[in-house]
């Protein structure tokens, strides 16, 4: 055996610069593949990182009609014991609560409906990391806005009111009355004023005051400005920044809208459109805005490790014990990418397997060479009585030879590039708006990915694929009679 | 010999030409129906009552259109005072809404044309809309009848079909008018509008009731919406006072007035 590898090491040596050179190239294909491998992991790996850490989380919880309708009605009751119940399963490092609305904000003359997201900061960072992505100002602060509670009128109030719709429904009765037909103006053509009927009682002073007083009774206005943080995209379209005051008018459970004007304190960017068209503000003022106690839409939690998703999704579901609560892990949440990640990996491994396809014929081709060029070699070790077996081992043993210096080499100098890959990255910003995969957005820097799989894989798919090309060469070569072969010059 | 063949172009001339006449008739009572309250221009007073699972709640409103070239209106809510004088104003194709609580006028984007207006079951898209029935749909008149109205004369009710153009910018697939008919007076009884053509429950109806003279004209003074899949739920309108083609100066219809 230690002969036979002797042998081959000696016989790939005869013909250095070939053997160099298809060397190199299975070298070259093994770094390209390891590469390769690495890249797709470190993107697959970003996209995940993304979907999950900027907004799913790793499992979410919604009511069964909210998943099926998205009505703002279908709310999460006892939002404290689902947290409670979250954080305290196993695995997972932290839970928090959401609530969605669609407001139409605008300033100025510009207005655009978003999406408002209420999210409890404390609870939030804990969950994604939307604080890291601040691109100016500052994060939501942990305490909501003070606002005091409203009450109801009281019969006294409720009679005044009465009287303020009474009078400023005579006043447009009156209005109303003392209008003009359109017909009647062509017969007095010059005497009629074209425009300018009188506005017959307008509401006094006193009178708007009064009203705006029993207005802020049932819904005193917040302290201060609540303050909120806006997606990059929804300040462009709106033409805001820091520091600016934007009027929110946002649609409340009992379908009538509620205004009040927000203090913008920070810009994030996630790379994900749809995320940075939001408005972030904190979950209690959006509970307020939109009436909706303490109560939410979403649960979502982070887990130490990814993968264990579907299974504390199941751990978390019997220990709400809740039929109408749904606890879904993000791959079911967003199936279409987890296929965007195995479907990268399968196209991968089409690309390896091509490339070694590729550095296989080199190896049949060099094998083939040597063999040929040995017939009279082989003709001569046959007649002295070497075994068939062994002559078809010595030339798999070269092939192999060859496949175990290459993939060290290669590996090797595809764990640099990947070494590479994961502390420099691959800068994408210059690429305009980043990259988006499924709507999600990928981080502007990709870095690579080292995992065990994308190191072997490669390495034993070539060993493989070059051990089988060389079987017929070594064939060729055992088969020879040694008659013939010392005949050949 | 003659006679028949002549008998027979006639029979297939009338043929011919009775359904598109026929046509133009039942579009136009849908159209007359469906512009009861508005006219050239209108003003209105009305209370409109909004039922939802989570309560009730009352506005009144007073509001102010015009249908000419230019279609303009201004709705503003006389009371109470949680939505004294909140404004909505719609001139050519914007939409702007005025909240006097902070005293802040926004502009309605397209996109939110198809939201409920101040939690009712109307769009803000139904209360300034244009769209004229009789030209986005083809009309096909179901049933007519003779019946008694209930004021004291008999009209003729008609079941109308509207099915959609083949490029209609609409929402519905189906619109089912009920209207009568007396002399010069067209009013609507019941619209049942269907998102697909096929659907066998309406997804919104709007009935009419009480049938009184505004201004001269015969007019529902209560118009109720229901939605289907909110079942108890509904936004009911009673005009209190309606003018038709009447003079509404260009200053109604600006900024200035939406605020005031």
């Amino acid at each position: 055996m230690i002969s036979t590898i002797r042998l081959a090491w000696r016989n790939l040596g005869r013909n250095r610069r070939r053997s160099v050179i298809t060397g190199l190239a299975l070298a070259i294909g093994v770094t390209l593949s390891v590469a390769c491998f690495g890249l797709i992991d470190g993107i697959s790996a970003s996209l995940l990182h993304s979907l999950t850490r900027f907004d799913l989380g790793h499992v979410q919880v919604h009511t069964q009609r909210y998943q099926e309708t998205r009505r703002p009605e279908a709310l999460i009751e006892g939002y404290d014991r689902v947290v409670a119940e979250i954080q305290a399963t196993e695995g997972v490092l932290g839970a928090s609560g959401r609530v969605y609305g669609y407001a139409l904000t605008s300033r100025e003359q510009r207005s655009a409906g978003l999406e408002i997201v209420g999210v409890d900061p404390r609870l939030e960072r804990k969950v994604t990391e939307l604080q890291t992505r601040l691109k100016q100002g500052r994060f939501l602060e942990d305490e909501p806005t003070p606002w005091p509670p409203g009450r109801a009128l009281t019969a006294e109030e409720q009679a005044q009111d009465e009287a303020l719709t009474q009078s400023a429904e005579s006043s447009a009765l009156e209005e109303l009355d003392a209008l003009q037909s359109l017909d009647a103006a062509v017969d007095d053509g010059a005497k009629a004023p074209a425009d300018a009927p009188p506005t017959v009682g307008a509401p006094s002073e006193e009178r708007l005051a009064f009203s705006r007083k029993l207005a802020e009774i049932q819904s005193p206005p917040p302290l201060r400005h609540p303050r909120v943080i806006l997606g990059t995209v929804a300040a462009r379209i709106l033409h805001v920044e820091v520091g600016d005051v934007v009027h929110v008018s946002a649609r409340s459970l009992d379908g009538s809208t509620r205004d009040v004007d927000v203090e913008i304190i920070g810009l994030f960017e996630t790379g994900t459109i749809p995320l940075d068209r939001r408005m972030l503000l904190h979950l209690a003022d959006l509970q307020r805005l939109e009436g909706l106690g303490n109560r939410v839409h979403e649960v979502a939690a982070v887990l130490d490790d990814p993968n264990s998703a579907p299974a504390i999704a199941a751990a978390i579901s019997s220990r709400l014990h809740e039929p109408t609560l749904l606890v879904r892990p993000w791959n079911q949440i967003r199936p279409d990418i987890q296929q965007v990640v195995d479907a990268s990996r399968t196209t991968t491994m089409f690309i390896i397997v091509i490339i070694f396809f590729v550095a296989a014929l080199g190896v049949i081709n060099t094998m083939l060479m040597s063999v040929f060029e040995r017939t009279r070699e082989f003709g001569v070790l046959k007649a002295i009585g070497m075994a068939r077996r062994r002559i078809f081992g010595l030339i798999v043993t070269e092939a192999a030879a060859l496949v175990v210096i290459s993939s060290v080499v290669g590996l090797g100098l595809g764990l640099c590039v990947d070494l590479y890959m994961v502390h420099h990255g691959i800068d994408l910003t210059s690429m305009t708006g980043g990259l988006s995969v499924g709507g999600v957005g990928l981080q502007p820097v990709i870095r690579g990915a080292i995992t065990t799989q994308g190191l072997l894989l490669p390495t034993f798919i070539l060993a493989a694929i070059c051990l089988v090309a060389s079987i017929y060469p070594a064939v060729r070569a055992a088969q020879l009679r040694p008659a013939v072969g010392m005949r050949e010059t | 010999m003659k006679l028949i063949s002549s008998l027979f172009i006639v029979a297939m001339v009338v043929g011919l030409a009775a359904p598109p006449a026929r046509a133009n008739e039942a579009g136009d009572l849908v159209n007359k129906a469906d512009m009861v309250y508005r006219g050239k221009s209108s003003a209105s007073v009305f209370d409109m009552t909004i039922k939802l699972s989570s309560g009730e709640r009352a506005y009144k409103v007073v509001v102010w259109s015009e249908n000419g070239d230019k279609n303009r209106v201004l709705i503003k809510m006389l009371g109470p005072a949680l939505w004294r004088g909140f404004g909505t104003l719609k001139v050519d194709n914007s939409l702007k809404v005025y909240d006097p609580k902070s005293n802040h006028v926004s502009v309605v984007s397209h996109s939110m044309l198809g939201d409920s207006w101040m939690g009712s079951h109307f769009s803000n898209d139904d209360l300034v809309k244009e769209t004229r029935l009789d030209r986005d749909y083809t009309v096909k008149l179901l049933t007519k009848s003779t019946r008694d109205t209930g004021l004291g004369f008999s009209a003729t009710y008609h079941t109308l079909e509207l099915s959609p153009t083949p490029r209609a910018p609409v929402v519905w697939g189906r619109i089912i008018y009920e209207l009568w008919t007396h002399d010069d007076t067209t009013v609507p009884v019941k619209v049942s509008y269907f998102r697909k053509a096929d659907d066998r429950t309406p997804t919104r109806t709007i009935t009419f009731s009480k049938v009184r003279k505004f201004d001269g004209r015969m007019v529902p003074a209560t118009l109720q919406v229901a939605v289907t899949d909110k079942p108890g739920e509904f936004t009911r309108i009673d005009y209190e006072k309606l003018k038709f083609n009447v003079r509404i100066g260009d200053q109604k219809f600006t900024e200035q007035a939406l605020k005031h």
